[in-house]
């Protein structure tokens, strides 16, 4: 038995949420999505202290997307996570919802912090997370920052803040999917050595497959037990489009919208995967 | 340039911050690598003092965090600085977000004077208002800052204080006891032959020119309008439509602050003459804070000489 079975089909299903609601909207931040997706799914599935009644409990984990324009993957798990019905999703950009096109939390439930220009989230999670020592509450704050986010110099800022304060309630995920909306990040203002960068920043940072569920919990487990005095920056490898052959690692696909060929191809790739995930559970099963 | 009684804003909001910090323990005073203004905070509440360095964007998103985990942030900086330098981080992650965070800008309009351009803030008014959610609050001098500050702490919403330097003038008496309302505009003077609306320091001189042209027989009235947003609309119609002439005098571009703000308001409902002082949409020069008030018009015999000629023409 796989022991990340039911993680994976999660993905599927968000995967197939974000397509039909850009498909549905015209509109939608489709690859950006799908590379956090897993990273996603593991938190709110898996590690988060939350509780989809009580969204704005006290004591729960606290959670920025800082690359606010990846809100459809986000959308996705907190309706398949209770925070609100599924049904919801499909209003996604239409005039009044509560799903804009950047996550807004004055109208959606379980989003904790309003997003959308980037390297902002950092600095308002190295808050939360000073917040959290200060008050001695054990929550843990998690940020997901895009790698073309961190052209921006707030980010370092914010990173040279939660070193020097010893934020290790803090921890920072970097998506790198090595593409930013016009091209590769390393053609656009090279970002590399990034492990280096965090770590002379003063950060205990972990680099993993950001599309490998034992990898995503190893680094993250580690993260939220490991009180070092260090934040911690997880290095996620990730794969832009990633779920979608001819949307991967193509930089044209960041804001494009299936057509309906494309639509009917991106899904059936999504079914296929799914149904060979139940078959080799049934396989396994029946060993 | 007559002599007027002053009292340092900064050394008032620094009594005041370390007051309120002392009285509620949600209260966090942040400063980027400034001294001074949260200075009494920073020595004697060192446990909820944060100096994020010459950071101010972060320092501003930090206040955010902190005040989505239920505590109400004092940052301080340099007014020009603070308000552009993280203008968006104010606008998205303060004001979007409706958080309580209080940013208090010290050097207001070009009290920096000698310092120079870069560091007078004669467009804070004009960003901070255009923000929904904000509330601006621009107090005549030190004794006010004290009420506003203490006034502000369980205030909803984000407010922005904009104070002076050092040798702010006094327009209050030490001891003063009237009440302060964020909204409510204060009549300093009455008398509706002119009615100045004034904001900050120039309030000062503002009402030193109503006292020397009372001598012309001219009654003209000093309205404090401290809190440049949200504007008492109907309070301030109230008076407008009284006067004669309308004058409106503020350490801020003639873009965008309180004269706009008023005009906003005036337009199509007041149908007096109205003057907007400030500085002439040029980038402040280099000079004595005084200096730069008589440069600008805004110093006592600049207001009354403008004012003779004005009630002249109409």
């Amino acid at each position: 038995m796989d022991d990340f079975l039911e993680l994976k089909l999660r993905s599927e299903k968000i995967r197939e949420w974000i397509i039909r609601m850009v498909v549905r909207a015209g509109k939608g931040h489709v690859t950006p999505a799908f590379s956090i997706t897993d990273i996603l799914v593991a938190l709110y599935f898996d590690i988060l202290r939350i509780n989809p009644s009580d969204p704005g409990w006290e004591g729960r984990d606290r959670f920025v997307l800082s690359k606010g324009h990846g809100c459809l993957a986000l959308y996705a798990v907190l309706a398949e996570r209770g925070f609100f019905p599924t049904g919801v999703l499909g209003s996604f950009s239409q005039a009044g919802s509560p799903l804009g096109g950047h996550p807004d939390r004055s109208r959606c439930p379980g989003i904790d912090v309003s997003t959308g220009s980037l390297g902002h989230g950092l600095s308002i999670g190295a808050g939360m997370a000073w917040a959290g020592k200060f008050d001695s509450m054990d929550y843990h704050v998690v940020v997901l920052m895009g790698d073309g986010e961190t052209d921006e110099g707030s980010i370092w800022e914010a990173a040279m803040f939660a070193s020097h304060k010893g934020l290790d309630n803090l921890i920072g995920i970097v998506d790198r999917n090595r593409l930013q909306m016009t091209d590769a990040t390393e053609k656009v203002l090279s970002l590399e050595p990034l492990f280096d960068r965090w770590h002379s920043f003063g950060w205990s940072v972990h680099e993993i497959d950001g599309h490998d569920f034992r990898q995503i919990e190893d680094s993250l487990n580690l993260a939220f037990s490991c009180h070092h005095g260090k934040p911690h920056l997880i290095l996620a490898h990730t794969l832009k489009g990633k779920g979608v052959s001819f949307m991967e690692n193509r930089p044209e696909w960041h804001m494009q919208i299936p057509n309906k060929d494309e639509t009917a191809r991106a899904l059936e790739e999504i079914a296929n995967r799914i149904d060979a995930l139940r078959r080799s559970s049934h396989v396994a099963d029946e060993d | 340039m007559l002599q007027m009684r002053t009292k340092s804003m900064r050394d008032a909001c620094s009594e005041v911050i370390c007051e309120i910090g002392r009285e509620n323990t949600r209260i966090i005073a942040m400063q980027a690598d400034q001294d001074k203004t949260f200075q009494l905070f920073k020595k004697n509440i060192p446990q909820r003092y944060i100096d994020p360095g010459i950071a101010e964007a972060n320092m501003i998103g930090i206040a955010a965090g902190l005040a989505l985990s239920g505590k109400i942030p004092y940052v301080t900086t340099i007014a020009g600085i603070l308000t552009m330098r993280a203008c968006e981080q104010i606008r998205d992650d303060v004001c979007y977000n409706k958080l309580p965070v209080r940013i208090v800008g010290h050097g207001a309009g070009i009290s920096y004077g000698t310092l120079g351009t870069t560091h007078h803030a004669i467009e804070d008014l004009a960003m901070m208002r255009s923000i929904p959610n904000m509330t601006v609050i621009a107090p005549a001098d030190a004794i006010e800052t004290i009420k506003a500050i203490k006034t502000s702490v369980d205030y909803p919403g984000p407010i922005y204080i904009r104070i002076g330097t050092g040798e702010d003038p006094l327009v209050y008496e030490e001891g003063d006891s009237s009440r302060f309302q964020i909204g409510k505009p204060v009549v300093l003077r009455e008398g509706d032959d002119v009615r100045i609306f004034g904001a900050g320091s120039c309030l000062a001189y503002a009402l030193a020119a109503a006292e020397e042209l009372q001598a012309d027989g001219m009654e003209v009235g000093v309205t404090n309008v401290h809190t440049i947003k949200p504007l008492d609309e109907e309070f301030l119609l109230e008076q407008g439509t009284r006067a004669r002439l309308i004058i409106s005098v503020e350490e801020h571009n003639r873009l965008g602050g309180l004269g706009s703000a008023l005009a906003e308001v005036f337009v199509g409902k007041v149908y007096c003459p109205m003057r907007v002082l400030g500085i002439p949409d040029v980038f402040s020069e280099v000079a004595d804070r005084e200096d730069l008030y008589t440069r600008y018009n805004l110093d006592a015999s600049s207001i009354v000489r403008i004012v003779r000629e004005f009630s002249r023409t109409v």
